[in-house]
C-alpha cells in the first residue's frame, strides 16, 4: 500500500513540476487574495493582524480546492482514471498517494501565504513549530476530505460541486486550526492544546474514512 | 500456430450487460485457454468493447461472472494479470514517454525492464521521442505509445481493443509481430478488431452481433465477413 501511495504521489508531483500549476496559478492566486484583503482592511491594520489566522486558512482552502480539482482532472483527461484502476493498485494506496501529493503542494502554498501575512500584514509570528504542526495536521484533514470528494465529482461535469461539498465538512477543521493559531499568538503553547488535539482527531478520522471508502468511490 | 495450454485463463459464465432495456451483451459463456490467440469481431455496437470492459473490470456485469485465471475480473489479482491496450490511449499530458514507461514498470513491479523498453521503442520507432510528451504526438504515435506501455508490463492476458487504429502499415506489421511474440511466450491474447486479415491468422474467432455471440470457432474468412460487414 505505501509503495503504491509513493508511486501515485511521485507521479502527481512530477506532473505538477512539469505543468507548473503551483507556481503559475496557485501562488499568484493566493498573493492576489492577500493583497485584496490588505487593501480592504488597509485603514484597520490591527484588524488585519487579528484576522490573519482566518485569512490564512481562507486563502489556503481556496488554493487547496484548486489543487484538488487539478489532481483529479489529471485522471479525467484521456481516461487516465481507468488507467489508475487498471494498474492494479490498492485503492488505499491511491488515496494516500493523492493525499501526500496534495499535502506537499499545500505546504508550499501555506508557507508562501505565511510569509505573505508576515510581510504584508506585519503579523507577529510566535511558536512557529507549533503553528507548523497545527497547519500540517489541518492540511492532512482537509486533503483527506478533498481527495474523497474529488474522486466523487471531478471529470463528470460536476467539478463545481467540489467546494460546495468540501467547505461544510472541513469547517470544523478550519475553526480548530484558526483557534490553535490564536492560542499560539497568545502564548498558550502546549502539545496538549485542545484545538491541536482536535485537528489530530480530524486528520485520523478523515484519513480512515478515505482509506475505507476510496475504492468503491473510484470504481463508481 | 502457438501451442495452447489446457488451463482456462479467461472464463465467462452467463456474462451479460444491459442498460435499462438495452442488452449490450447477452448471456455469454466461453472459456479461453492459456496461450490462445482470440480475435473478437463484430460491427460497431456489437458488444466488443462492452465485453472487453467487463473482462478488464471497468464495467460491472448485470449478470454472470468473468474470471481471469480463477480470479474475479476487477480484483487486484486479476488486474495484475491483464494488460489492456485501449483504442483510446490512456496517457498523462504532462509525463514524457520515458516517464510513462518508468511509471508503468514500477507500478507493476517489472524487473529488468530497461532493455525491454529499448527493444520496444526501437521496434515501434519511438526511440528518438523518448523524452517528448505523448500529448503532442500524432494519433498513430499515441497508439504506438499505448502499445509499448501495454507490452512492457508483466501480463498473462493481453486485451487489445481496435489495435490498428491510426497505425501505419509498418506499425501494423511490427505490432502483429509483437503480438505473436507475446502469444509464443504463453500469454493469452484477446483482440477486438475489424481487420479480417488479422482475424484470419488467430487460433479462434468470436463474432458478436447485437450483443450476442454468433460465431465461435476457427477463423473462416467467408463466415466472418458476413458478421462484420
Amino acid at each position: 500500500m505505501f509503495k503504491d501511495a509513493w508511486l501515485v504521489a511521485s507521479k502527481d508531483l512530477r506532473i505538477e513540476r512539469r505543468s507548473r500549476v503551483l507556481t503559475n496559478q496557485l501562488l499568484p492566486f493566493t498573493l492576489v487574495i492577500l493583497i485584496i484583503f490588505a487593501f480592504t482592511f488597509d485603514t484597520h491594520p490591527n484588524l488585519l493582524v487579528t484576522l490573519s489566522p482566518g485569512l490564512f486558512w481562507v486563502a489556503s482552502l481556496f488554493a487547496m480546492t484548486i489543487a484538488l480539482q487539478r489532481s483529479f482532472s489529471l485522471e479525467a483527461e484521456n481516461q487516465a482514471r481507468d488507467g489508475l484502476l487498471l494498474y492494479g493498485l490498492e485503492s488505499a494506496g491511491i488515496f494516500l498517494g493523492k493525499v501526500v501529493a496534495i499535502v506537499i503542494q499545500s505546504a508550499i502554498v501555506e508557507l508562501f501565504i505565511g510569509f505573505g501575512i508576515v510581510i504584508l500584514y506585519a503579523a507577529p509570528l510566535h511558536e512557529v513549530v507549533f503553528l507548523a504542526l497545527s497547519a500540517f495536521t489541518a492540511t492532512i484533514g482537509i486533503s483527506c476530505v478533498g481527495v474523497v470528494f474529488g474522486a466523487m465529482v471531478t471529470g463528470r461535469s460536476r467539478d463545481s460541486l467540489l467546494p460546495l461539498l468540501i467547505f461544510p465538512v472541513v469547517a470544523p477543521v478550519l475553526l480548530s486550526a484558526t483557534k490553535a493559531w490564536e492560542d499560539y499568538v497568545r502564548g498558550k503553547v502546549s502539545l496538549g492544546d485542545p484545538w491541536l488535539g482536535l485537528l489530530v482527531v480530524f486528520a485520523i478520522a478523515f484519513g480512515a474514512v478515505g482509506v475505507l471508502t476510496f475504492g468503491s468511490i473510484l470504481e463508481e | 500456430m502457438s501451442s495452447v495450454g489446457e488451463q482456462s485463463m479467461l472464463e465467462t459464465v452467463g456474462l451479460e450487460k444491459s442498460y435499462d432495456d438495452l442488452a449490450a451483451l447477452e448471456p455469454l459463456t466461453i472459456s479461453i485457454p492459456q496461450g490462445q490467440r482470440v480475435a473478437l469481431v463484430g460491427r460497431n455496437g456489437s458488444g466488443k468493447t462492452t465485453f472487453i470492459k467487463l473482462v478488464v473490470g471497468l464495467l460491472d456485469p448485470t449478470g454472470g461472472s468473468v474470471r481471469i485465471a480463477g480470479e474475479a475480473a476487477g480484483s487486484l489479482a486479476a488486474r495484475s494479470l491483464v494488460s489492456y491496450i485501449s483504442d483510446e490511449p490512456v496517457l498523462y499530458d504532462d509525463l514524457s514517454l520515458a516517464e510513462h514507461i518508468e511509471l508503468i514498470c514500477r507500478l507493476h513491479g517489472a524487473q529488468d525492464w530497461e532493455d525491454r523498453a529499448i527493444y520496444l521503442l526501437d521496434r515501434l520507432e519511438l526511440s528518438s521521442r523518448i523524452d517528448r510528451l505523448p500529448s503532442r504526438f500524432s494519433r498513430g504515435l499515441r497508439q504506438k505509445t499505448a502499445i509499448v506501455l501495454g507490452l512492457i508490463r508483466p501480463f498473462s492476458v493481453l486485451i487489445v481493443d481496435e489495435p490498428f487504429v491510426g497505425l501505419d502499415p509498418l506499425g501494423r506489421e511490427v505490432f502483429v509481430d509483437l503480438l505473436g511474440q507475446a502469444a509464443n511466450g504463453g500469454s493469452t491474447l484477446v483482440i477486438a478488431t475489424h481487420q479480417l486479415e488479422f482475424a484470419a491468422s488467430v487460433d479462434r474467432c468470436l463474432a458478436l452481433r447485437d450483443g450476442a455471440l454468433v460465431f465461435d470457432g476457427p477463423p473462416g474468412q467467408a463466415e466472418l465477413s458476413d458478421v462484420v460487414q
